[in-house]
C-alpha cells in the first residue's frame, strides 16, 4: 500500500504521468511497427509469388504445358514455402500439392480452406492466373507474418509493462526521497520556530531545487541570527547601561532617604525588568531550563501564596486543580505566569469578585485558566489585551504596568501554548492552552498519579481566621 | 567581617564600601578581574562580592578558577545580567548568591550577612530556639512555652528560615525566593500577608518576628 501522501506528492504525479506517456508512446510505436512489418512482409510474399508465376508461365510459353507440369511435380518435393496447383480448364488434369475448391483468378486469402499433404499451415495467400489450357495457382504460407506480429506484440507489451513499472518505482523512490528532504526541512523549521535558533537546514545533495532552497534558507537564517544577536547585544547593553546608573540613582536616593523617589525608581526598574524578560522569552533562549513540572501543584502553590492576600483585598478566590497535569516547562516562568493571572484579578476586578484558577486536562489538551465574574473588558480591548502596555480604560487609574498579560503570552508561547481571552458576561476568562500531541511539549498524567494530591475546589483559608 | 569587593564601577564600589565600613566591616576593593582573582585566593575573607562584567577577567571565570582551586569562601555575584539562565550560569560556576543591579543597600547587606554566617553543612541544627519558641525541624512542629502552635507548611518554612538566620535581616526578595520559589517581583504583598498571619498564630510570641522598615524581617530574642 502506498500512503496517500505519496499521491499528493509532485514527484509521484509526475512519475505517473510519465509512465502513462511512456505506455502510450510504446503502444503507438508498436502499432506502427506491426503495420509496417505486416505490409512489408506481405509485399515480399506477393513479390515472390508473382515472380514465380512469371517464371512458370514463361516456361509454359516456351516449353509447353507438360514441361510446366513436370516442374510442378518436382517442385512439390523440394519447395517448402510455396505451394503449386495446376488445374486444366476441363478440370480433368490437376497437378499440385494443395486442394483448392474454387480457383478464382487474382489474389485470395484463405484460412485453412485448402488442404495439402504436408502439415497444414493456417493461412495462405493464393494467386491464381489463367494460362493457356488451365489455371495456375501459387499459394504462400503467410502464417509467418502472423508469427512475427505475435512476437512484436509480445515484445512491445513486455517492454511497455516494464517501462511503466520502472517509471512508477522510480517515481515512488523519487517521491520518498523528496518527502524525506521536505520533512527534514519542515522539522528543522519547526524546531527553529520553537526556539532552537542555532539549528540549520540539512545539506541536501541531490542537485535539484531543494538543495538550493536549503542553502538559501540557511543564508537567511544566518542573517536573521546575526540581527537577533545584535538585538540581544543591544538588550544586554541597555540592561547594563541603564541598570548601573539606576543603581547609583537609587543609592543617592537611599542616602537622602527619599522613599517616594526610591519607589518610583523601583517602578521604573520593574518595567525595565519586565520588558527585558519578555524580550528574553521571545528569543526563546530559555528552553534549556525545561523540566517536568506538575501544573496542578504549581497552581496550588500560587493559590496558597496569594490566597490570603487576595481575600484580604475583598475577592473570593478558589483553585480547581484536582489531578496532576504534567508538562515540560520552566517552573519559575510557569509560576510567574500563574501569579500574573492572579494579580490581574487583584488589579482589574472590583471587590466582591469571585475568581477561579483552573488546571484542566481533556482530549483536546490541557490548560491553565482564570475566570472571574467582574467587569470584563470591551470587545475592542479584548483583541489587544495581550499586547504590551495595554491597559483598559477602567484600569488606567489602578496599579500595574500593562505588561502582566504580555508576559503571560510570552511565557505561554515559549511553552508551545496559546493564550485566549473571552468575555463571560459578566467577567473575563484568560486561558493558556496546550494542544494535544505537540511535538515539543508532551504532557500526560503521571504514572504515579497520586489521587490524594488532588483537592477539588480547595477553599483557601479565610484571612485572619486562625 | 572581612569583605572583598571586585567591581569596576567606582560609584557603586564607593557607596558599598562606605556603607559596609560604617557598620564596622573591613572592606578591600579591586577594580579588575585579574587583581580580584589574586586577592580572592587569600583565606581571610568572609565574603567575596564579584561583578560579572569586569575588565581583564570575567567574573564567571574568576569564580570557576577559585572553586577549582578549592577556595570555599562564600561568593555573591553582583551584576546587571539578571536573566534566569545567567543566574543559573552563576550558580553553576560556584557562586552562592546572586544580586541583580540595581539593589537596595539593605538587600545587599542582608545577603552578604546571610552568606557569611551560613552554618557549615556538618552541624545542622534540628531544633531552632528563640525567646521560648522551639521549632523542631525533624518533627516539623513549633511549640511556644510547651504549647503547640499550628502552622501551615509555608508558614513553617517562613519561620524556619527566619530562625535559621536569627538576628539577620531577611529581605522580602530573599523570602520570596526561598519560601515560595518566586524568582520575580510580585505586585502583591504576599510576604507581608503571610508574616501577619504567622504573627497572629504565634500569639504572644509574635514579637520575635520584627519588621525592619524598608528592608525586611528579622527574628530576635525578646528580653
Amino acid at each position: 500500500m502506498w500512503p496517500a501522501k505519496y499521491f499528493r506528492s509532485r514527484a509521484t504525479r509526475l512519475a505517473a504521468f510519465y509512465a502513462i506517456f511512456l505506455v502510450i508512446s510504446l503502444v503507438l510505436l508498436g502499432a506502427l511497427t506491426i503495420f509496417l512489418v505486416d505490409t512489408e512482409m506481405g509485399m515480399q510474399f506477393d513479390q515472390r509469388i508473382t515472380s514465380e508465376m512469371l517464371h512458370l508461365s514463361n516456361i509454359q510459353k516456351t516449353k509447353g504445358t507438360e514441361a510446366l507440369l513436370n516442374i510442378l511435380r518436382s517442385q512439390e518435393a523440394t519447395e517448402k514455402t510455396l505451394l503449386y496447383r495446376y488445374e486444366s480448364d476441363a478440370h480433368d488434369n490437376i497437378v499440385g500439392n494443395f486442394e483448392l475448391a474454387i480457383p478464382r483468378l487474382g489474389w485470395v486469402d484463405l484460412n485453412s480452406e485448402l488442404t495439402t499433404e504436408q502439415e497444414q499451415p493456417d493461412r495462405f495467400r493464393v494467386f491464381t492466373t489463367a494460362i493457356s489450357g488451365g489455371r495456375l495457382s501459387i499459394a504462400s504460407d503467410i502464417d509467418e507474418i502472423e508469427n512475427v506480429r505475435d512476437i512484436l506484440v509480445g515484445a512491445f507489451s513486455v517492454a511497455g509493462l516494464a517501462a511503466a513499472l520502472l517509471a512508477l518505482l522510480g517515481g515512488l523512490w523519487l517521491s520518498r526521497t523528496e518527502q524525506k528532504n521536505i520533512n527534514q526541512l519542515a522539522d528543522t523549521a519547526e524546531a527553529i520556530t520553537a526556539g532552537a535558533l542555532n539549528q540549520r537546514m540539512p545539506a541536501i545533495e541531490n542537485g535539484d531545487g531543494l538543495d538550493r532552497l536549503s542553502v538559501t534558507l540557511n543564508t537567511m537564517l544566518d542573517r536573521n541570527a546575526e540581527l537577533l544577536n545584535a538585538q540581544i547585544r543591544v538588550t544586554s547593553d541597555i540592561a547594563h547601561d541603564i541598570r548601573t546608573p539606576l543603581t547609583r540613582l537609587r543609592q543617592n536616593l537611599e542616602l537622602n532617604g527619599n522613599l517616594e523617589a526610591i519607589k518610583e525608581t523601583d517602578r521604573l526598574l520593574d518595567i525595565l525588568n519586565s520588558l527585558l524578560r519578555i524580550a528574553e522569552l521571545e528569543e526563546g533562549a530559555r528552553l534549556s531550563n525545561f523540566e517536568r513540572v506538575d501544573l496542578s501543584a504549581l497552581a496550588k502553590q500560587v493559590a496558597e501564596a496569594y490566597g490570603s492576600a487576595v481575600e484580604e483585598m475583598g475577592r473570593d478566590f478558589k483553585v480547581n486543580a484536582t489531578r496532576p497535569v504534567w508538562c515540560d516547562g520552566d517552573k519559575t516562568l510557569l509560576l510567574q505566569l500563574m501569579s500574573n493571572l492572579v494579580e490581574n484579578i487583584i488589579a482589574h476586578t472590583p471587590t466582591g469578585t469571585h475568581a477561579v484558577l483552573t488546571v484542566a486536562e481533556s482530549d483536546l489538551g490541557f490548560s491553565i485558566s482564570v475566570a472571574d465574574d467582574g467587569l470584563g473588558v470591551s470587545e475592542v480591548e479584548i483583541a489587544k489585551i495581550f499586547k504590551r502596555f495595554t491597559r483598559s480604560d477602567t484600569s488606567r487609574r489602578t496599579r500595574g504596568n500593562g505588561l502582566g498579560l504580555a508576559l503571560v503570552a510570552a511565557i505561554a508561547h515559549l511553552h508551545g501554548a496559546s493564550v485566549t481571552a473571552t468575555n463571560l458576561n459578566p467577567g473575563l476568562k484568560i486561558a493558556v492552552h496546550w494542544p494535544k500531541k505537540k511535538a515539543r511539549t508532551k504532557c500526560r498524567p503521571s504514572p504515579t498519579s497520586d489521587v490524594a494530591r488532588g483537592l477539588a475546589l480547595t477553599n483557601l483559608p479565610q484571612a485572619g481566621n486562625a | 567581617m572581612k569583605i572583598l569587593l571586585i567591581e569596576d564601577d567606582q560609584a557603586i564600589v564607593d557607596y558599598l564600601a562606605q556603607g559596609l565600613r560604617q557598620i564596622g566591616h573591613a572592606v578591600d576593593v579591586v577594580v579588575t578581574g585579574r587583581d580580584g582573582l589574586f586577592l580572592a585566593t587569600a583565606p581571610d575573607y568572609d565574603v567575596l562580592v564579584i561583578d560579572r562584567m569586569l575588565p581583564e577577567l570575567d567574573g564567571l571565570a574568576i569564580v570557576q578558577t577559585l572553586r577549582s582551586a578549592k577556595v570555599q569562601t562564600p561568593i555573591l555575584f553582583l551584576t546587571a545580567l539578571g536573566r534566569v539562565d545567567q543566574r543559573v550560569e552563576g550558580f553553576t560556576a560556584g557562586g552562592d548568591d546572586y544580586l541583580v543591579k540595581p539593589f537596595a543597600f539593605s538587600e545587599f547587606l542582608a545577603r552578604i550577612t546571610a552568606l557569611a554566617r551560613r552554618p557549615p553543612l556538618a552541624s545542622v541544627e534540628t531544633q531552632l530556639m528563640c525567646g521560648g519558641l522551639v521549632l523542631d525541624r525533624l518533627k516539623r512542629n513549633v511549640t511556644f512555652k510547651s504549647t503547640e502552635v499550628e502552622l501551615q507548611p509555608r508558614e513553617f518554612m517562613l519561620l524556619e528560615l527566619l530562625l535559621l538566620h536569627k538576628g539577620e535581616v531577611l529581605t522580602r526578595t530573599m523570602l520570596l525566593e526561598k519560601v515560595w520559589d518566586f524568582h520575580f517581583d510580585p505586585q502583591t504583598n504576599i510576604v507581608e500577608t503571610h508574616i501577619s498571619r504567622l504573627r497572629t498564630k504565634l500569639g504572644s510570641a509574635k514579637e520575635i518576628i520584627q519588621t525592619v522598615r524598608g528592608s525586611g524581617y528579622v527574628a530576635r530574642e525578646i528580653f
